[in-house]
């Protein structure tokens, strides 16, 4: 073994790992598990025929596994689908962490991604721990329940979706460079009916002051909406009423939300839902080449990501490779600020 | 030092059976004068069922369907493996050298991520140079994608063997760590029958799509699929939902069956039937046990076609593994002057399985093939060697 590996080799042996780390945010229930299921089996899919492999570790895999599972069968068994989010289970019992690995086929991964998904609602109950995360982290998801956003003109987006309070959350957290992604979700319905640009016009209008806080806060921030449709063939239908009245839950949210087989072979078929990711990996190579052309050798030392990527060419240039599949053309995709920071001198 | 091969595969998809059909063939068919294979796996000490009594037993199974009604549908049910078990195959030379192949056989459930014995496989495959998946073809052809998936554990060892299997950093010495992965649909006797073997292969390369791809153009790994008759006797015939039949209230277990969808008859594992309106007091009850990961795995119906215990084509995973480790080892020696190092710590280690009887066995493989019973093609038998669209 090469000197450089052996003393890589050992650092991870102590538990030394480079590592990408992203906060997931969104509201209780909106389907972050689902998101993550869909992502990582898309991507899995496209890099097939790279020399690329995203591994999910531990506990992580069997969760997604079992996931993926459960959402074919709700096609197989044409089970009713039903939201009725219960606005009564505690958010500390909801922080999940997923973790994944990146690597080259044939060799050992080299560089873990850690995913950590914290309910919309825990700004509120444990504000330090998130604070603290974020600071870490290269990027943050912000999942966003979309017939919340646009049906009954948005009245219940900010009750479901804690716009405000995330907003201002950030302003407080975010001091480096970071990614911020707005990932709307369940947005299905207004795919099919090509009204994804009035979508993307609604979360402009609803995040208006995170965006531009991002744009303001530092120059090589980025933030884009990057809706995905995580099951394909399932589209939002009503909510229900009575009354004529939407029936609310306690906390102020529509009580059940129904959705739809949009035809009668209806299959699991997510669409887009590796954009996140491409996107996060594009945006750290351009981060890590941009700090090495303005870094001193210390500043260089002190970047984790140089430590990976100046010793395994072969790794940065797939993950660098990945860069053709990130698409900022598709329905409702707006890159909305530091669409240069994607790019970097090849 | 034996060379291992790693047996992967979901519950109960027949993966010892695969291993006792090959050595009966191994055993019988080989010409004596090119080579002899032998079991010696030391059944005393290791307390795991003998290949031939498995043998031995899927042998007498259809010997007692066939004295049955032949046009009745019965369940097959040998006894699985619930731990790991390494059977030891020796080939054998006319004037005495011999190498072992050994064999590891994983339960099905330790393909799970989140199983206890997860850390186990994955050290298997690592120290393993050759991987068979053993696929239920009924399950592949006939179950819809997800009960393929599960009952196959498709996800597990595609995500298993693209993430575990490991190359030396240096591309001078990939040589010495090239791998073998066959493909081998078992159960596969309807669609040899028919004609339909074709249809399975492009089954798999659709199912196993990720895998092929993923190692297709890499010099490291070859990749054959090798569709094998396990039995010969009985034949796939339907797949209906599994139930438990409960005989009586003082019957706490239940035994597995199916209802017939068209005449409501409850069909018995042994071939027999019975109307439950002649029987007021036995009900029966979906069987728990078939619902892996919340999918229900229906159970897979068979047929004798009037043959004996027959297996065919059982013996070319193993003549196809002898093949590759005897190349690898010729390739490997080859490359002496820039292996060099490497070398001599394999042979201090005992890693070279032929050392000096090398030309033997590369004879012995010349000899398999001018004898054509070594198959490349034709019959399912496919190379996986370009990346799929």
């Amino acid at each position: 073994m090469v000197l450089k590996d052996y003393f890589l080799q050992k650092k991870r042996d102590f538990g030394y790992h480079p590592t990408i780390k992203v906060c997931m945010m969104g509201p209780r229930a909106v389907g972050k598990t689902s998101i993550l299921t869909a992502i990582f089996n898309e991507a899995v899919d496209s890099i097939a025929t790279t020399s690329l492999k995203m591994e999910a570790i531990g506990d992580t895999k069997s969760v997604l596994t079992e996931k993926q599972r459960e959402l074919n069968r709700v096609f197989k068994d044409r089970q009713n689908i039903l939201d009725r989010p219960n606005p009564g289970i505690a958010a500390s019992s909801t922080v999940t962490t997923f973790d994944f690995a990146f690597g080259v086929v044939g060799k050992e991964p080299r560089i873990d991604l850690k995913i950590k998904d914290f309910p919309g609602e825990y700004v509120e109950t444990d504000p330090i721990t998130v604070k603290e995360f974020i600071k870490e982290s290269n990027a943050v998801m912000i999942a966003i329940d979309s017939p919340h956003i646009i049906e009954s003109d948005g009245a219940y987006a900010e009750v479901k979706n804690k716009i405000n309070k995330v907003s201002s959350f950030f302003k407080d957290s975010v001091s480096s460079p970071i990614l911020v992604l707005l990932v709307p979700l369940k947005c299905e319905k207004y795919y099919i009916e090509n009204r994804m640009d009035e979508l993307k016009e609604r979360v402009k209008d609803a995040y208006a002051e995170l965006i531009e806080f991002i744009k303001s806060s530092h120059e090589e921030s980025v933030c884009a909406i990057t809706p995905i449709l995580t099951l394909g063939d399932v589209a939002f239908d009503s909510f229900t009423y009575v009354d004529n009245k939407v029936k609310l839950a306690i906390d102020g949210c529509p009580a059940e939300v129904k959705y739809q087989f949009i035809k009668e072979l209806s299959k699991y078929s997510p669409l887009y839902c590796a954009q996140p990711l491409y996107y996060l990996l594009s945006y750290v190579a351009a981060q890590y080449k941009r700090n090495m052309s303005k870094r001193g050798f210390l500043g260089r030392l002190m970047n984790s990501l140089f430590i990976l990527f100046a010793n395994d060419k072969e790794l940065f240039d797939e993950i660098v490779s990945m860069e053709r599949y990130r698409q900022d053309n598709l329905p409702g995709y707006e890159v909305l600020c530091g669409y240069n920071n994607f790019l970097y001198n090849r | 030092m034996a060379k291992k091969i790693l047996m992967l595969g979901g519950r109960r998809c027949g993966k010892s059976s695969i291993l006792a059909s090959i050595t009966k063939t191994l055993r019988e068919e080989v010409p004596g004068n090119i080579c002899v294979f032998a079991d010696n796996t030391p059944y005393e000490t290791l307390k795991i069922p003998s290949l031939v009594n498995k043998q031995r037993e899927l042998a007498a199974f259809i010997q007692r369907r066939k004295t049955t009604n032949i046009d009745c549908e019965f369940l097959v049910d040998m006894s699985p493996n619930i731990t790991d078990a390494t059977y030891t195959l020796s080939v054998n030379l006319h004037h005495g050298q011999s190498v072992s192949l050994e064999f590891t056989d994983v339960p099905g459930e330790w393909m799970r991520q989140n199983s206890e014995y997860y850390p186990a496989l994955v050290e298997q495959i690592k120290d393993s140079d050759v991987y068979v998946i053993a696929i239920d073809t009924p399950y592949l052809m006939c179950g819809d994608d997800l009960v393929n998936d599960v009952a196959n554990r498709v996800s597990e060892i595609q995500d298993a063997l693209i993430n575990k299997i490991v190359f030396n950093d240096d591309e001078r010495h990939h040589v010495l760590d090239r791998k073998l992965i066959i493909f081998c649909p078992v159960k596969s006797e309807k669609w040899f029958k028919s004609g339909q073997i074709g249809s399975v292969v492009s089954r798999i390369e659709h199912v196993y799509k990720n895998l092929i791809n993923k190692f297709a153009a890499d010099n490291h790994v070859e990749m054959w699929c090798i569709p094998i008759q396990t039995a010969g006797g009985i034949v796939f015939s339907t797949m209906r939902p599994g139930c438990l039949l409960f005989r009586g209230e003082k019957d706490k277990l239940g035994e597995s069956c199916s209802i017939d969808n068209d005449t409501n008859m409850v069909l018995l594992r042994d071939g027999k039937s019975i109307y439950l309106t002649s029987r007021p007091d036995w009900w029966t009850e979906e069987d728990a046990d078939r619902i892996i990961s919340g999918t229900h795995i229906p159970m897979s119906w068979y047929k004798c076609d009037g043959s004996e215990y027959s297996p065919v084509f059982t013996e070319q995973p193993a003549y196809h593994i002898l093949a590759f480790i005897v190349n690898k080892e010729k390739e490997v020696v080859a490359r002496i002057p820039l292996v060099l190092i490497d070398i001599i710590k394999k042979i201090l280690h005992g890693d070279f399985t032929f050392g000096r009887h090398l030309k033997d066995y590369e004879n012995l493989i010349k000899e398999l093939h001018d004898a054509r019973l070594i198959k490349y093609e034709k019959n399912g038998i496919t190379k996986f060697d370009s990346v799929l669209s």
